[in-house]
């Protein structure tokens, strides 16, 4: 009632998210501020179901934070987030999500099995044993041994067994991947995949490893400070981009050829008289001898946005990609 | 046991066997003390139906050596059962500490909120169950101690030189205040448990809390109502303070009932008292007491005041944990 003069774009809103082909998760104009400040400030995004999106950005970016407003761990200061339409505290919002924290809590003085029995008793409206306990088992850990004397890559699968059990059509990762070897990281990402294929269930993970993502998400969303800096198919992004490497041309501010828009660079340096610029445009550069354009991997997209002085553009460049 | 209350009760479990040993162990020796006692008593015949007060010159019960006898009984116990009345005493702090602080604030303190809140079952599920574990306990605990200490000092109760109604480690360890007093310290150390977000911190602020409270109410106690004030005309020798609790507000009054305490008028007795009193012109002697029923108006005034202030510390905790949980 307090959209009220909203409610036509509320309406369509939700009937967009309610409907079966809604985003898994949709936030507008969504902001928490800490003590210490805004941690995340007018953010707004769709992520479409079925898809496994990178949630990238540096540390204090705001990741975690936003993974907390998804789970209704945290209310927000502003705006609202939607996990298929409804709030994340809601109990059908519960039932759908599962998330996975970056420290992986579990209870250390409980057994395995009686970890497994926690995720029974909590999810009593939809618990699968079964594949919790392959998971478990896939893994060699005995039920009976308490949680508290595993390794770190065993506590990681037995949350993943937590996660999965729960059937969730929307699985949020928060940094999976960090503190495990890397031979623990594949075999935790096989078993992460491997569920994905099995029931095309929706994936949002976080890193900031940006190469550990290239081979799994399609789909990304970049915060930088708190905002939003890009969000899209990972290929579409790379798509709309150009990495631009050639000699520093004096006659334009940007060192670039004069096609480029200045508003297109996102990120550019020089070594010498070389300059690399990873530019939001895929427009003709003019000189081929002297300019070398390319798209960018998803790998070199996030990087430049990641190092990127200039601020979000918010909608702007998506358009003169799409020109 | 099912859902949230399952992991409640796998949680505590620990805890919950630890208080009820300690329960276990103190019932027997109670029951065993007091078959002693009221064995003694029997034996010798002995009613200390006279012998309320310390000023009780009834107390003539079984024969010549009968007061004697009565001050064993009361040497005997007095010490054990102020020493039960110690631990009674300090259930609502043992509580805060070791059952309130780590009942959310060990969760927040080790992340595990973000596992167990992000499942099926929500935060008032959750809440609800480990609070009210954690409360039935805290309530039986100090319920059955404040039961043990009245049950072995109800027969020996006021008598001569032993414990009375207002002694501390009675007042503070019978009657439901002791039992508001527990579920306030527990509710203290839930709340001080939110606000810290860790457990040994918690701790100090539920020990600080529960103290504090506790000592303003011993302080506030004499405050609540007025005293009684028993007036004898005349010369006439006061009447004994019996099991009353003695305000040591002394004096006399005159003609038109004004009041002059002791302290100012007539420090003196026999004939030159008389002599004074009708010099000052003063017709009778006052003596202010609190009588052993005020026991529980006081009783239930600090029941009331205890579980007020859990039940706002309660509410405000769930408030906080709505709006965030890690």
């Amino acid at each position: 009632m307090m959209w009220g003069f909203l409610s036509m774009e509320e309406d369509t809103y939700r009937a967009a998210s309610t409907a079966a082909g809604g985003p898994a998760l949709a936030a507008r104009g969504l902001g928490v501020r800490f003590r210490s400040g805004w941690a995340l400030e007018a953010c707004d995004f769709t992520l479409p179901t079925g898809r496994v999106t990178a949630l990238v950005g540096p540390n204090g970016a705001g990741k975690s934070t936003l993974f907390h407003l998804a789970t209704g761990l945290l209310r927000p200061t502003a705006g609202e987030i939607r996990v298929f339409g409804a709030d994340p505290v809601t109990e059908e919002a519960r039932r759908r999500v599962a998330f996975l924290a970056q420290d992986k809590p579990l209870y250390p003085r409980f057994t395995v099995a009686e970890t497994l029995r926690f995720g029974r008793e909590l999810n009593r409206s939809g618990w699968d044993m079964e594949s919790a306990e392959r998971i478990v088992r896939s893994g060699n850990i005995p039920l009976d041994v308490r949680v508290g004397t595993l390794s770190q890559g065993q506590c990681t699968r037995i949350a993943l067994a937590l996660a999965f059990g729960k059937q969730p059509d929307l699985l949020l990762l928060d940094e999976p991947l960090a503190d495990l070897d890397p031979l623990v990281r594949r075999e935790v990402m096989g078993l992460v995949m491997a569920e994905v294929a099995d029931r095309g269930i929706t994936v949002v993970m976080s890193s900031h490893i940006v190469a550990e993502l290239e081979n799994i998400c399609d789909h990304l969303l970049l915060l930088k400070d708190g905002a939003v800096r890009l969000a899209g198919d990972a290929q579409q992004l790379c798509d709309e981009h150009t990495l631009l490497t050639g000699h520093v041309d004096g006659s334009t501010p940007h060192g670039l050829p004069r096609a480029v828009p200045a508003g297109a660079v996102v990120d550019s340096a020089v070594t010498g008289r070389q300059i690399t610029a990873l530019v939001r445009y895929t427009g003709p550069v003019g000189d081929r001898e002297r300019w070398v354009g390319e798209p960018p991997t998803l790998e070199e997209l996030l990087l430049g946005h990641l190092r990127s002085q200039v601020p979000a553009a918010g909608d702007a460049p998506e358009k003169a990609g799409a020109a | 046991m099912r859902g949230t209350l399952w992991l409640a009760w796998r949680q505590q479990r620990a805890t919950v066997l630890v208080a009820a040993a300690v329960l276990a162990v103190c019932a027997v020796w109670v029951a065993f003390r007091r078959a002693d006692m009221m064995a003694f008593l029997h034996d010798h015949s002995l009613s200390l139906a006279g012998c309320k007060g310390w000023d009780a010159e009834e107390c003539t019960t079984g024969g010549a050596g009968g007061p004697e006898l009565v001050r064993r009984v009361l040497a005997d116990n007095t010490g054990a059962i102020r020493a039960l009345g110690a631990l009674s005493a300090a259930v609502p702090v043992l509580v805060g500490l070791f059952w309130g602080a780590p009942l959310i604030g060990r969760e927040l303190e080790t992340g595990t909120t973000k596992l167990a809140l992000t499942q099926g079952a929500g935060l008032r599920a959750w809440f609800a169950s480990r609070f009210a574990l954690a409360a039935v306990c805290a309530v039986t605990c100090s319920a059955v101690l404040a039961a043990l200490v009245a049950w072995w000092w109800g027969p020996i109760s006021n008598s001569l030189d032993g414990l009375y109604w207002y002694d501390g480690f009675i007042f503070n360890a019978t009657g439901p205040a002791a039992v508001g007093c527990a579920l306030f310290g527990l509710a203290a150390g839930t709340a001080a448990g939110v606000l810290h977000r860790r457990t040994l911190p918690a701790m100090g602020s539920a020990l600080a809390a529960v103290v504090l409270v506790r000592l303003s109410l011993q302080v506030l106690r004499p405050e609540w109502i007025a005293p009684e004030r028993r007036v004898t005309p005349g010369m006439t020798p006061k009447k004994y303070v019996g099991s009353a609790w003695s305000t040591g507000e002394f004096g006399y009054l005159d003609k038109a009932g004004r009041e002059y305490p002791i302290s100012h008028y007539c420090q003196t007795s026999g004939a030159e008292l008389r002599r004074c009193m009708a010099e000052e012109g003063f017709v009778a002697r006052y003596h202010k007491v609190r009588p052993a029923g005020d026991f529980w108006i006081l009783q239930w005034i600090e029941t009331a005041v205890f579980i007020g202030l859990a039940a706002a510390l309660i509410a405000a905790t769930y408030a906080v944990l709505r709006r965030r949980l890690v």
